[in-house]
């Protein structure tokens, strides 16, 4: 419990500041309606049609969002010196992580909630589903974990802003695939059985990606 | 001040860094004993900053051990930092974030006990009680200084390793800064302190004892009692001449 | 520095010694092998419905096994730079990366070639084609990685992470395949009774190549890391010289 109240301390800090500035939701969510309006003059064909590519469009959204997102959060804190601040604090260094992985996480799951409706008004299209709430959930977890890992890899490179999607798309790859598909078939209105093979698949990969970067987190901000 | 019979709080033996093939470090010994005050100094390139970074835990040393209160840092929990204390001038504070709530925040990390109480008391000392609700954005580079003094004090660390605490500072924040130091050196509790700066004056004013660096190795050692401006000058200029 | 003396001692070139290496048993092996594996390349059995344009398998197997155990040693070698953060070990994490990724380009590339004439079309994503692309682009980017980091020992701390997390989700991407089309790669060593099954000669030639391939693999990862070394010293040289001056 101790130490979930650090992981609490650094999580609620990141909400307090994130509220004050609005600085990382507000480039997320703005990024997105912009995606959608993208996709909406790439694809007009689409516009009467949508139930083919929504729920991959919807993933688009989310992924290249949560990149957006993700870079912030850490960018923040290393150029204001804070990250160093962190890491002085006599707490194990993975629950500033895992701190970290739990603001993003509520940060993208805001704008994919915010991005659904927006999505299914520009493309004619429901995808107000609640069948829908496991699959995003379990996904963007996923997002938050590697997504934060990798933040704080790429934050102490040069490039860092181009740096962190090419890393993160390759391995959430597995994830898109699995959770477009769900979404497909979620808004189909297919049967649980059909998706549930997905959410265990997302899960076992939330599951892995989010032993290994504890383990793994003072190797990566180590100098 | 008995600082020769005094505890080792902080021992670093055979320090090295090495990034790739350039040698930072090479082999430092450092004791640092119980309300010594340590001054170090050199030039640019001396490896001041990183042997501070590798005693704070914020880097590793590529070979070497460190011991803080006894224990290995190598078998060390993360609650050994709690015994050390950092000023740099980096302020680690959140700009959007009131003087009050950064205390708060890193209160918690620390585990002090009773927190609010420690908070206000804190502000009261580096005086900042009446901007406590004010966001760290609207400070002035001295009074962020002086709250990252606060914060690096707030749970009341025997060790306080400050990394050119004075730069970027004017004058007067510098001098009140100094104020501010020697007071958390010398009152209440003993507390140790390493130092780094380029001001020589000042840093000799407050050691006890000024190590000088060259190279990554140390130079000249001297109780600060023994010396004076000019051949610590001296000393500086023959670090800075030396390439090895 | 006590390194650098002992480095010019151990570069003694020229004295007349001859002593065991096994970089030129690799080299004389290679010489001997090649030949013979092109010789039984040539030789095989024909494929009845491939014709000709199967014997490229003969490379592309060989590379892609090369390419997987290069990777495997990649996620070795970071677990060391982990467990110990020793350079050598981030020296294999650099040797390995790299001819990983030489290896599967070689294997794409190939595939490729016989994918043309075996299925009449340069790509399809199929699960062990769509792995492998995917298994390419991350390693590339691991690569990226390292070149944009500064400090030394930040870079191998951060290739080290990478390798590790890149390897284990190789198999989560093979999983995740399966929600794709049913593709049209054989399986090579199955029972299914497919048409490019080997039989007999080829099944000999497969391996012969595989051999030969895996000395030039050991060959390269070999000379690869030895090359870093001589970067390191040649940098710690110059580190003398420049205080020298």
């Amino acid at each position: 419990m101790h130490y979930f109240s650090k992981v609490w301390a650094v999580f609620s800090k990141d909400v307090r500041t994130e509220i004050r500035t609005k600085e990382i939701l507000s480039a997320m969510a703005v990024f997105s309606l912009l995606m959608v309006l993208v996709f909406v003059f790439a694809l007009p064909g689409k516009l009467l049609d949508a139930k083919d590519v929504a729920p991959g469009l919807l993933w688009v959204a989310f992924t290249f969002a949560g990149v957006l997102g993700l870079n912030r959060s850490f960018i923040i804190e290393k150029d204001r010196g804070s990250l160093e601040g962190l890491l002085l604090a006599p707490v194990d260094r993975s629950a500033i992580f895992l701190g970290k992985v739990a603001g993003n996480f509520a940060f993208i799951l805001i704008v994919e909630l915010l991005t659904i409706p927006v999505l299914s008004l520009a493309f004619n299209y429901s995808a107000l589903n609640i069948g829908l709430l496991p699959v995003i959930l379990l996904g963007t977890l996923g997002f938050a974990e590697i997504g934060t890992l990798f933040a704080a890899m790429a934050v102490n490179t040069r490039a860092r802003e181009v740096l962190l999607p090419v890393l993160f798309f390759p391995i959430m790859l597995p994830v898109i695939i699995a959770a477009a598909q769900a979404t497909t078939a979620v808004l189909a209105n297919r049967p649980f059985e059909e998706v549930s093979g997905q959410l265990q698949f997302i899960g076992i990969f939330d599951t892995i990606f989010f032993i290994l970067p504890i383990l793994l987190f003072e190797l990566v901000i180590e100098e | 001040m008995t600082e020769q019979d005094g505890r080792v709080i902080l021992r670093a033996r055979k320090i090295t860094k090495a990034f790739g093939n350039f040698t930072v470090l090479k082999g430092i010994d450092l004791d640092l004993r119980q309300g010594e005050f340590i001054t170090l100094l050199g030039p640019n390139g001396a490896g001041k900053t990183t042997l501070l970074r590798i005693l704070a835990t914020l880097a590793r040393p590529t070979s070497g051990t460190i011991e803080i209160a006894g224990i290995p840092l190598k078998e060390a929990k993360a609650s050994i930092r709690g015994l050390l204390g950092v000023i740099s001038h980096q302020t680690y504070l959140y700009e959007d974030l009131t003087a009050r709530e950064n205390l708060m925040f890193y209160g918690k990390l620390y585990d002090v006990p009773d927190l609010a109480g420690r908070v206000a008391e804190m502000l009261q000392k580096v005086g900042l009680e009446r901007r406590a609700n004010d966001r760290v954005r609207t400070f002035s580079r001295g009074m962020q200084q002086r709250l990252s003094i606060a914060r690096a004090i707030l749970h009341n660390p025997p060790v306080l390793l400050l990394d050119e605490p004075d730069t970027g500072l004017d004058r007067q924040a510098a001098e009140m800064l100094q104020e501010v130091i020697k007071e958390l050196a010398t009152g209440g509790e003993p507390r140790s302190v390493i130092m780094t700066t380029h001001n020589l004056e000042r840093g000799l004013a407050m050691a006890n004892r000024v190590i000088v660096l060259g190279s990554g190795r140390i130079v000249r050692e001297s109780p600060a009692n023994l010396l004076s401006a000019e051949n610590l000058q001296g000393w500086y200029y023959e670090a800075l001449a030396r390439k090895f | 520095m006590a390194t650098n003396t002992n480095l010019l001692k151990q570069k003694s070139i020229g004295t007349g010694e001859r002593k065991f290496s096994w970089v030129q048993l690799l080299s004389w092996g290679m010489l001997f092998m090649f030949p013979i594996s092109l010789l039984f390349v040539l030789i095989s059995p024909t494929d009845i419905n491939l014709q000709y344009s199967q014997r490229i398998f003969y490379f592309h197997l060989p590379a892609n096994i090369m390419c997987f155990v290069s990777f495997f040693i990649y996620f070795v070698a970071a677990i060391g730079y982990w467990r110990t953060r020793q350079r050598r070990w981030d020296i294999l994490m650099v040797a390995s990366l790299e001819l990983g990724l030489f290896f599967t380009f070689i294997g794409v590339i190939t595939g490729s070639i016989w994918a043309r004439y075996a299925w009449n079309t340069f790509w399809t994503w199929d699960p062990r084609l769509t792995t492998v692309t995917i298994m390419l682009v991350l390693y590339i980017a691991g690569l990226m990685l390292r070149n944009a980091t500064e400090d030394p020992s930040r870079k191998a701390a951060l290739t080290a992470v990478f390798g590790i997390i890149g390897f284990v989700n190789v198999p989560i991407v093979y999983f995740s395949t399966r929600w794709f089309p049913r593709g049209l790669h054989p399986v090579i060593f199955g029972s299914n009774g497919n048409a490019s099954n080997l039989q007999g000669f080829m099944n000999i030639t497969v391996l012969t190549c595989t051999f030969t391939i895996g000395l030039l693999f050991t060959y390269l990862l070999i000379q690869r890391v030895k090359l870093e070394h001589m970067r390191d010293d040649v940098a710690a040289l110059q580190y003398v010289r420049e205080g020298e001056e």
